[in-house]
Order: C-alpha cells, then structure tokens, then sequence
C-alpha cells in the first residue's frame, strides 16, 4: 500500500522515539529468550544428573540413612529378572591441603561402564583399590596428572591413592558436582567413608520392571527405597515448576511494559500524523484501511523488536556461560551435575510471536481512534482525557467484578495448589481494586494534588502534578506496570528476608554449638555411623568444652511412611540455652522429658499435607511393641525440612527403642577456647574413629547455600525487574516529554527556567511512582503476609512477613529507580531550545 | 451615488439648513465623499423644485444671506422609502485608477519606474488607513464616552446608531484600501517576475 | 529609549538564510509599532530577539536598558519573566488549566501563591470580557475566546514591552477587530510599548508607526505622529 510510505518516513523522523519504544518489546523478547534458557538449562541439568548417577537402570535401590548392606547384592542378582545389579557408594571429602569439597564416587569398576557413562581421556579405567578417575576440569584446577599420588581426606581420616586416569567432563558421571569428583573403587570409598555400606544399588532388569520391584521388596529391608531413577528429582522438579510459573509472570510483566510502550508512541504518533490522516480520508481512504494502517504499523515495530530481542537474548544466554547456575539439590543430597547454558531454541518461534502480538495488541486501541478522527480536529484531545476519566461508573463496575472473581479465587483454591497462582489471583485482586478505583482516584487527587504540589514545590510542581492528574492516558497504563512491578519485587524480596530471617532465627535458637561431633556419613545432615562411646567420654572430659549435647539422628520406616527421628538429650540441650523453633503448641519441653508419656514434636512438610496436628497421635512400632507417641506441637526443621520428623526427648527414645546409639554431639566451647584449633585436635585424636569434626560455622553455610540457589534466581530476577522499569519509567517519561514540547517551550518563553523544567519532569515522575507505590505498599504487605503464612503452612519453613526495614528498602529503590529515570528526560526537557520547541508540530 | 437621496435622509431627522447640512454630511460620509456647498445648495434647489422638499423657514442675518431652512415632504419621506427599499445594482464598480493608464504605457526595460510608483502607492494607501484606524478608534472611544456621560435611553440609541454607521463606512474605506494594497503587492510580484 | 537594536544581524540555517542585515531601530515607551513583510522577511526573528529568545550574529539587543547579549540564559528568562509579555499565533495555552490558571501562570512561575494573584487574573479576564469563561478549558472556547486568555496572560507580569506574533492570524476578521481594539487600548491606557509583528495591512494600520521589513532590513516606515504623517 502506497501509504505505508508515511509510516515509514514519520518512524525514520522521530527515530528516538521509535527506538525508546521498542526497547520495551526488545527486553520482553530477551527475557523470553533468555529465561526459558536457563529452566531448560536447570531442567536438563537435573535429568542429567539423572542420568548420569542412575545411567542406564530401570530400577534404583536407594538407602535410608543407614546405607544398604553390601552383601544384599547378590541377593539382588538372584532375583529373577534382574540384568545387571551395580552398587554405590558416596562420601564427601577433600584433597589434603585443599579446601574445596569432592565428591567420592564409589563404584564396582569390573561392572559400573555397564550402566553409566565414563569417557576416558587419558590413562586408564581403574582396577581396583589404590586407583582413583578424576575428571578433566578437577585435574585441571588443581594441576594433577595421570600418575600422581594423591592424599584424601574424608571425614574419617585419610587414604591415598594414584591417578590411573583422567575422564572427560562432557558426559556421565564425570560430570556430577561441575566435575569436582573422584571416581574410585568400592573398597576406598568404604575407608573414606568409614563404613562399609551403599548409597544405592542401580538394577537394570529384562523388560517387567514392576515384577521385579515387588520381587525385590521381598529380599530387601523395609527401610529402603525401590523405585524409579526418575523419583531422585521430585523435589528438585516441583521447586522448578514454582520457579518456571514465577519466571514466566516476569516474562509477561516485561512483555506488558513493552505494549505499554508501544500504546504510549503509537497514541503520539495518531495525534502528530492527525493531518495526514485527515488527507489520506478526504482522498478516499476508508476507516478500516486507516485502523489497519496503525494496526500493522505496531505490529512491525514489534517485529522488530522481538528480531532485536531474540538476538540480544541469544547473547545474553552466551554471556552468561561462566556464571554458575545453581540447581536446586535433589533428595539424595548429591550434588548436580551443571549443564552447560543453553539457548532454547523451541522457544524462539514462540517469543518472536509473543513480541508481535502484544505490539499489535497494544497499537489496537490508537489505531481505532485513528480511524476515528475527523479531519478537523484541534484541541479535542483534553476532551478525549476528560472522558478518559469520567468513564468511572463503567470502570468501576469492572473493576468491582475483576476484584469478587479474584476474591473467590483466593479463597477457594486448595491451599496446596501452586501458591503462584494464587497470586496470579491476588494481582487481578490488586488490579481490580486499582482499575475501580482509578478514576475516583484521579478526580480526587486532580483537586488535591496540583495545588499541594504548587505550594510545596512552587510552578513545576503545579505542572507536574496537573500533567499527571489531568492527562492520564498516557501515564496510567506505565502507572499500572509499576504498581505490579513495585508488588512483585515486595514479594520477591519478602521472600528472600524471610529466608534470611528464618536463618537468623535458627542461628539464634537451634545452632548455638561451636563444634559437633557426628558419625560419618554422606553429607553434613545426615550421619550413617554412630559415634563411639570413647569419643563421647573423651569429648566430655576436654576442658576446653563446656557441654556436650547427644542426639540420636536415624530414619524409621511404617509401612509407606518413613520418619526421620531426633532424639535430643534435652536437659543438656535446654541447659546450654539452645531451643527449638516452635510453631504450634506451648512451648513446653516437660512434657517430652516425660518417659512415662513419650511425645514428640513434629516438624516437616508433611505435617500439614499429611493434617498432624498438636494433640495426634502416631503410632509407631517399635522394640517395646507399638507405642502412641503424643503430638504437643509442631516445630520448624531447618535440616531436613521436607522430611517429616519426630523430634522426642533421647531418654524417651532410648526406653522405646532400647538403643544407646549416639549419631551427634553438639558442642559448646569454653568462651577462650579457639574453634579451629579444638576441632584439629579432635580430628587427630579421634582419626582412627569414623567420625566427622564439623564446624558449625561451615554447617551453616551449607544449610544457606541450599537456600541461596534458589533466591539467588529471585534477587536475579528482582534485579532484572527494577533494570526494567527504570527501563520503561525512561522512556515513558521520553515520551511525554517529547509529546509536550510545545508546552514546555511556551513555559520556558514565559519565563521558566531550564532549572524549572527539569524539576517539573522528575517530579511527574516521583509522583507517578507515588501513586504506584500508594496502591503497590499495601497491596505488597498484604501478599507477603497473606504468603508467609501458606508458605509456612506448606513448607513448614518460617516466614518473617513483612518487615519495617524492607518495606523501606523497597521504598529507596523505587525513589532512586524514579530519580535516575527521569535524570534523562529532564535534562533533555531543560536543554531544548525554546524556538524549536515552540514551532514542533 | 445620490447627493439628493443623502440630503432626504438627513433631513428626515429635522428641518436643516444648508450649513447644517454640510456639517452633517461631513460628519458621517466625510471621509470617503468630499461634497461642497455648491452641490448642497444646487441639489436642494432641484429638490424643492421637485417637491420633495420644502422651505420651512428663514431666518433673518446682518451682512450675510438670509438662512433658509429646509424640511423634507411627505412625498420627500415616499421617495427616500422607496430608494431605500430598491435593490442594489449588481455590477462591480468600475475602476479608474491612474495607475492603470500607466501601466498600459508601461516600459518593460525600465520597469524599475513602475516599480517605484507601485510603492509610493503603496505607501499612501498604507498611511491612508492609518488614519482612518485611528479615527475608527477615536470615534468608538469617543462614542463610549458620551453613552457613560448620558442616562437618556433615546439618546443612546442614537449615538450608538451614529457610531454604527460611521464605523461601517470607515470599515468599507479600509477593505477598499486594503484590496488595494494587496492589488500593488500581487501586481508588484507580477512585474518583477517578468524581468 | 525602551527598545534599541544596534546593527543587528541573524541567520539560521549555518548561514543559508540571512534573517536580519544590520537592523537599526529604536522604540520609545508607549510606542505601537507594527512589523510587515513578506514570509520569511525576518519579522518573527526580530521578535524573538528582543525576547531574548534568540541571540543575534552581529550587533546589540538592549530592552529597557538590558543588554541581552551580555546575560546568561538564566537571566535572559528571568528579565523576559519580568519584562516581557508574549502572545503567540498559536494561542499556545497549557489544555490541562482554565483560562483563569492559564491567565496567572506567569506569576505563578514567578513563585506566587495562587491566592494572591487571583483578583489580578479575575481583572484582567474582565478586560478581555471573559468573565464567564474564567473556569473553562481552552478546548471549551472559541479561537477568538482563546487568544483573549493569551492577551490577558500576556499582562499579569505587568510587563512594559508587550510583543504579539501575529496576534489575529488565527482569527475571523470581527474577533481579529475587537483583539487590535484592545490592545490599541491597551497601549494608550498604560503606557506599554507594543511590537507587533504581521502581514494583514488591517491589522498593522491600528499601530503608530509600521515598519516593513524586506531580505532582512527595513525598506520602509510609516508613522503617525500627532495626526501628521511622516513617511
């Protein structure tokens, strides 16, 4: 068509604008581009790692805490139906003098290459005791070759062995933990480890997987697991499907403030170009072909875009190879295998329509007005924004209607659904409230606002506020996106806090120990050995520790269910001043102490899915027959959190279970003792026992590198989201600028001066944030509250809701995100030259 | 254009003489019709003569002819009505403009001459509304002034009416020029256009 | 002398277009001046320089003893603030105000109190005959009604220099009369010096002395002086 000619030619003229509102599209597209990479990335990390520990079994026999009886093997082999049985065995430990953690992989070397995947690069596969496989990256990193002899240290003291070979990270298990793992056989992982037990047995069968499940049932204890490889990432999937929903409404945040951009310059270009449509009508151009005229015009601008987004987004992936992307860790406390980023190229078609169709979505609106026109049309835009406002009697009853329907959804979904989509419910629920009320709003603060302003900031105050209050097409629909960006950061960083608080709090209560002994196990959490009773005494006598607390840490099967149990030796622990974070109940350890009546407290996801509540009764079988153990209240587990647990009293425990075992000993040391060097000494005089010296200090930071993983993702994003709207605020404020120049070069020949201008720009646009932040603070505080309260009933984890500092916080950053915003724009507004301004069509 | 339609109309008014009459005249159509004593009285003879007008009175004065004052008949009122009532002519005015006699002999490889004449006319009819803005405005000023000085309803109907119709005629002065002068710009833009 | 230009020179268009070649012209206080000449003459530019809007190549601008040359741009917009009472073609009113705020909006950027200058607008919304349009918005008044609220804006500050852009261009002929009326009035009553600048000769013949500018100098003046024409 001979007339898109114009279009052409007007977006070539005013290129600022049109890049400014692209950029918004272009960030959309990006994000589109970029963050399903990285869920990919995680994604195929986590089935990786699947696939590189369970290789090619159909079944996994996974250990408790106790580990599986090497000797079961070869019943395993005599079941019938069972190919190939190959066995595990894990340990955590260091090189001497190193301090970065390995990974000890213990495998059967004669038969493991049968079902997972090695790929030799130098050297040779090992043979047996004494030989050890690193992969590629660890040899590199610490400049070991083949040939070398190596001292390693576990937590039960050390071994030495020789290099045989060296594996090719790219593929199979040299790729677990970023290839920070030492294969080796059976025999050393058992001395590393300090005992002689597996972490699971990989079963690769004929063809009748279930057959040989229930055959297996039979030959193995009931305390372990036979199930599906695929049932190691449970956890892990169910976090990155939460995170994937959460990413995603991002993404549509992004994309929305990209068609609010192109709303806002296809609206300037209409009311610019009214002339030339006024022509192109009298010469015989229908409305329709108008409208479309728009309407494609969008759509191109968003084709652009989403072009420029998918490169940058391509970019962006590469760029960010070298940062490490944590997954979250599986059940089994194995660390992942990291896959390299990725672009997810199934994605891009879709992200290329998203950017178009929101471009021509956004231009709808403008483009229908276009058509709309009649070719006489002066000053009837202040018209259009009075009607703009007054339509308030239909807004508000959508309004109304958007805010019942959001109710109902908040109040009527199972609480444990996706917690995310109910706050998708309670946006629309913010939404509604702020679309009824929008245009009351506006009218009341159109009377109050301006001569507030006038009189605290003189003229441009007077001109900010009026442009805000009186001409609210263009800024309302960048009003709302802040408002919903404002809300999700609250959200994003209540969250955070409240993981940081729940730490505090735990720190504060629970882990006051210095030291703690425990028995060797696989990782900080969970021992396999108890500890000797030498090692108890001992550890008593050293007049450096001030109290030794014991505590028995083991796993108990009923039937389907498997309980953690800990049983505290509460007197010592209550004395030291340590506490447990309670939830429900009153916090009252006398009833615990009571053997006569053994009850337990309870703690764990669980708690609330599977309903136990104070007052339950669980009854367990045990040595002394079953028992009912009386439920006085629920706790928060920072150790295992979606574990159920029942935490008792260790007397209690030991009359049930007639089992002195002690896996833990918690130490506190004398106010001048050193840490480190207690800890050395204990390590030497305890070597030859199999038991691990963990600083506390070091169990700490494990338990928040948990954490970290995923709200390093959330603080990524909130970043991503503030970068954003000052993105969106900046050009939003470009725009307006531009589409007032006439009036600021009539108040500049009037006598304003350039200082004036500038501050009447920044201060439309901490008023806008205001507004946003009127309905986004308590709309926010709501959430986050309304959050902490379901995700503690789901997870079990405490929130600390909302917090003064926070909220305060976020009310710094969003001053400073309006400020630098509108630093442009109002420098360009205080620089223009008032001629040109004023002949500016 | 009538002097005797003009005089049936200021007398209509009152019984005038003919010093009144000049007087009147000038007041409102000085500015675009020079009219002389002559005319007046010649115009009046024929008018009497015709019947339209009577001689009402005369007044007796030293040294000088006696004053004859006029008033209009009843057929004068018929015919000034009748006049009145009677559509205009449609033709354009004719133009008889010097300038136009000179353009036709005009030079073209001197027409810096003609050039030079189109401007001192220029000029001329540029000062010439000039001056009647300025009476326009002193008119309405003065106008504005005798209303506020007077609480007589009649009376200010009739200085409104005065100034009407003195603005109307000031206002036609003013076109005309103002045609004129857009005539000399149009012409001027021609001329130079040639050479 | 209110209004002295010294040999000034102009040009945009990085010297493609002379506007302005060694103007001289002085203006006395209580002058009426009215600048004609074909588009592109440089009528509008001599406005703006004595607005301070623009600085000239060559030669002086001094308004009321201002040499504007010599002030920082600052200062140039707080002596137009004080000095200077503009009325555009384009009645260049902000669509958000009434006539009324639009009408006190100098002062306003002068740092005023809205209620302290109130009577002053109400008063001159009177002079223009627009009191019962005080609280509308310029989209609910006529183009005649809208440079009215200009004219009025034009004299809060008081200013003794008023200059007009062509002040009618936008108007029918009977709301283009009743605007030079009043501001003829203007001129007389309060002493202020008037420069207008235009191409309808109506308009122009309602000031004291026209001054006709052509490739940017002055080829002719007109003035009246006490009834006496001086050309």
């Amino acid at each position: 068509m001979i007339f898109q000619w114009t279009g052409w030619r007007h977006l070539r003229h005013h290129w600022i604008r049109t890049v400014l509102s692209i950029l918004g599209i272009v960030m959309g597209v990006t994000a589109f581009t970029f963050v399903p990479s990285i869920s990919r990335t995680m994604r195929s990390s986590a089935s990786i790692t699947l696939d590189d520990i369970a290789g090619r079994a159909d079944i996994e026999i996974r250990a408790d805490q106790n580990g599986i009886d090497p000797a079961l093997v070869e019943s395993v082999r005599d079941v019938e139906g069972v190919e190939l049985a190959v066995p595990l065995s894990n340990g955590i430990g260091r090189l001497a003098e190193d301090h970065d953690l390995l990974v000890f992989f213990g495998i059967d070397p004669a038969i493991d290459r049968q079902v997972r995947t090695y790929k030799l690069t130098e050297g040779d596969f090992i043979a047996g005791a004494g030989e050890v496989l690193l992969p590629r990256t660890l040899a590199d990193d610490k400049d070991i070759s083949v040939g070398d002899r190596l001292t390693l240290g576990g937590f039960t003291g050390s071994h030495e062995a020789v290099v045989s070979g060296i594996l090719d990270d790219s593929a199979g298990v040299a790729r677990l933990n970023g290839g920070y793992l030492i294969v080796m056989g059976l025999s050393d992982a058992y001395q590393l480890r300090g005992a002689e037990s597996l972490d699971s047995i990989a079963i690769v069968t004929g063809g009748d997987t279930a057959r040989v499940k229930d055959s297996l049932a039979t030959v193995m204890p009931d305390e372990v697991e036979i199930g599906d490889p695929s049932g190691r990432n449970r956890a892990a999937e169910q976090l990155l499907d939460a995170l994937d929903i959460q990413m995603s409404m991002i993404n549509l945040l992004v994309l929305a403030l990209g068609a609010m951009l192109i709303y806002n310059t296809m609206s300037v270009s209409v009311t610019q170009r009214r002339k030339e449509i006024g022509v192109l009508r009298s010469m015989g151009v229908s409305r329709r072909q108008i409208q479309r005229m728009f309407v494609m015009e969008a759509g191109a601008l968003g084709a652009i875009g989403s072009a420029l987004g998918i490169v940058l987004g391509i970019i962006v992936v590469y760029a960010s190879r070298n940062l490490p992307v944590l997954p979250p860790s599986n059940t089994a406390n194995l660390p992942q295998s990291t896959a390299q980023l990725d672009v997810a190229y199934g994605v891009l078609p879709i992200a290329f329509m998203a950017g178009t169709l929101t471009s021509v979505v956004a231009g709808y609106l403008p483009a229908r007005y276009a058509s709309r026109l009649e070719p006489v049309e002066s000053m009837r835009l202040s018209q259009a924004e009075r009607d703009f406002v007054s339509h308030s009697r239909q807004r508000i009853v959508i309004g109304l209607v958007i805010v019942l329907v959001s109710l109902v959804g908040v109040f009527s979904l199972p609480r444990t659904l996706e917690y995310f989509a109910i706050n998708t419910n309670l946006i629309y629920l913010m939404l509604g409230a702020a679309i009824a009320l929008f245009g009351p709003a506006l009218i009341g603060l159109g009377r109050i606002l301006p001569p507030v302003m006038n009189r605290l900031f003189g003229a441009p105050g007077l001109i900010a506020a009026d442009n805000l209050t009186k001409r609210p097409r263009r800024v309302v629909v960048t009003g709302a996106m802040l408002m919903v960006g404002l809300w999700m950061a609250l959200l994003a960083t209540g969250s955070n806090f409240g993981y940081t608080a729940f730490m505090e709090e735990w720190q504060a209560n629970e882990n006051i120990w210095d030291l703690t002994v425990m028995g060797a196990g696989t990782s900080y959490f969970t021992p396999i050995v108890s500890i000797p009773p030498e090692v108890i005494e001992d550890a008593n006598t050293r007049p450096e520790v001030a109290a030794a607390v014991m505590e028995r840490y083991t796993t108990h099967t009923e039937g389907e269910t498997t309980y953690y149990i800990r049983a505290i030796d509460f007197n010592a622990y209550l004395a030291k001043g340590a506490r447990l974070i309670w939830n429900e109940g009153e916090e009252d350890y006398t009833a615990l102490q009571n053997a006569d009546k053994p009850s337990v407290v309870v703690t764990g996801m669980s708690v609330v899915i599977d309903g136990i509540t104070t007052g339950a009764t669980i009854t367990v079988n045990t040595p002394s027959g079953e028992v009912d153990f009386v439920v006085v209240g629920t706790v928060y587990g920072a150790l295992a959190p979606d574990q159920l647990t029942l935490v008792m009293d260790l007397g209690t425990y030991r009359q049930v279970w007639h089992d002195n075992r002690v896996d833990r000993l918690m130490i506190a040391l004398e106010p001048e003792a050193s840490t480190a060097e207690v800890r050395r000494d204990m390590q030497r005089d305890y070597a030859v026992y199999s038991v691990a010296i963990v600083d506390n200090a070091d169990m700490q930071a494990a338990f928040i590198e948990r954490f970290n993983s995923i709200t390093s993702v959330s603080r990524l994003m909130t970043a991503l989201l503030v970068v954003i709207l000052i993105g969106g605020l900046t050009s939003t404020m470009f725009i307006l600028v531009y589409d007032r120049r006439r009036d600021l070069g009539m108040l500049r020949a009037l006598g304003m001066v350039r200082r004036q201008i500038v501050s009447s720009v920044i201060l439309e646009a901490l008023l806008l944030v205001g507004v946003a932040v009127l309905f986004a603070v308590p709309g926010g505080i709501f959430t986050v509250t309304y959050n902490s309260s379901f995700v503690h009933d789901m997870i079990g984890i405490k929130y600390a809701g909302v917090q003064a500092n926070h909220v305060l916080m976020t009310l710094v950053v969003v001053l400073v995100v309006a400020l630098v915003a509108s630093f442009t724009p109002a420098r360009t507004a205080g620089r223009m030259d008032v001629l040109q301004a004023l002949r500016y069509e | 254009m009538s002097v005797k339609h003009a005089l049936l109309g200021l007398l209509t008014e009152n019984p005038k003489h003919g010093y009144d009459l000049k007087r009147d005249f000038d007041d409102r159509l000085g500015d675009i019709w020079n009219l002389n004593y002559g005319q007046i009285y010649t115009t009046l003879e024929r008018l009497v003569r015709d019947g339209l007008v009577e001689l009402f009175d005369e007044v007796s004065q030293e040294d000088r002819p006696d004053k004859k004052i006029y008033r209009i008949t009843s057929s004068g009122r018929n015919e000034l009505r009748h006049w009145l009532v009677q559509p205009l002519k449609h033709e354009p005015r004719t133009l008889r403009d010097e300038l136009f006699l000179k353009l036709l002999f005009i030079d073209l490889t001197d027409p810096e001459l003609i050039l030079q004449q189109i401007r001192e006319q220029h000029s001329v009819y540029m000062a010439h509304m000039m001056q009647l803005t300025n009476r326009k405005y002193q008119i309405d000023g003065s106008a504005r002034r005798a209303i506020e000085n007077t609480h007589d309803d009649t009376e200010r109907r009739r200085i409104e009416r005065n100034r009407l119709v003195s603005l109307v005629v000031l206002d036609a002065a003013l076109f005309h020029a103002e045609a004129d002068i857009r005539w000399l710009k149009h012409s001027e833009a021609r001329i130079k256009e040639l050479v | 002398m209110t209004v002295q230009l010294h040999n000034v020179s102009h040009e945009y268009n990085y010297g493609k277009v002379q506007a302005l070649r060694g103007i001289n012209l002085d203006i006395r206080a209580g002058q009426f001046v009215a600048i004609m000449g074909a588009s592109g003459s440089g009528k509008s530019t001599l406005l703006h320089l004595i607005a301070g809007l623009t600085q000239p190549r060559d030669g002086d601008v001094i308004v009321l003893g201002h040499h504007l040359g010599k002030l920082s741009d600052n200062d140039l917009t707080l002596f137009r603030r004080r000095n200077i009472g503009l009325i555009f073609q384009a009645f260049n009113l902000l669509p958000t105000m009434t006539a009324l705020e639009n009408v006190m909006l100098p002062l306003i950027i002068d740092g005023k109190s809205k209620r302290e200058i109130r009577a002053r607008g109400e008063h001159l919304l009177r002079l223009v005959q627009l009191t019962d349009r005080m609280d509308h918005r310029p989209d609910e008044l006529s183009g005649g009604q809208q440079q009215r609220v200009a004219i009025a804006r034009a004299l809060m500050n008081e200013a003794p220099v008023l200059l007009a852009d062509e002040p009618t261009g936008n108007l029918d002929s009977k709301s283009g009369e009743d605007i030079l009326y009043l501001l003829r009035e203007l001129v007389e009553r309060e002493n202020r010096t008037m420069v207008m600048v235009t191409h309808d000769p109506r308009a122009a013949a309602y000031a004291d002395r026209i001054i006709t500018l052509s490739d940017g100098q002055i080829s002719e003046e007109l003035g009246i002086v006490a009834e006496v024409m001086v050309s």
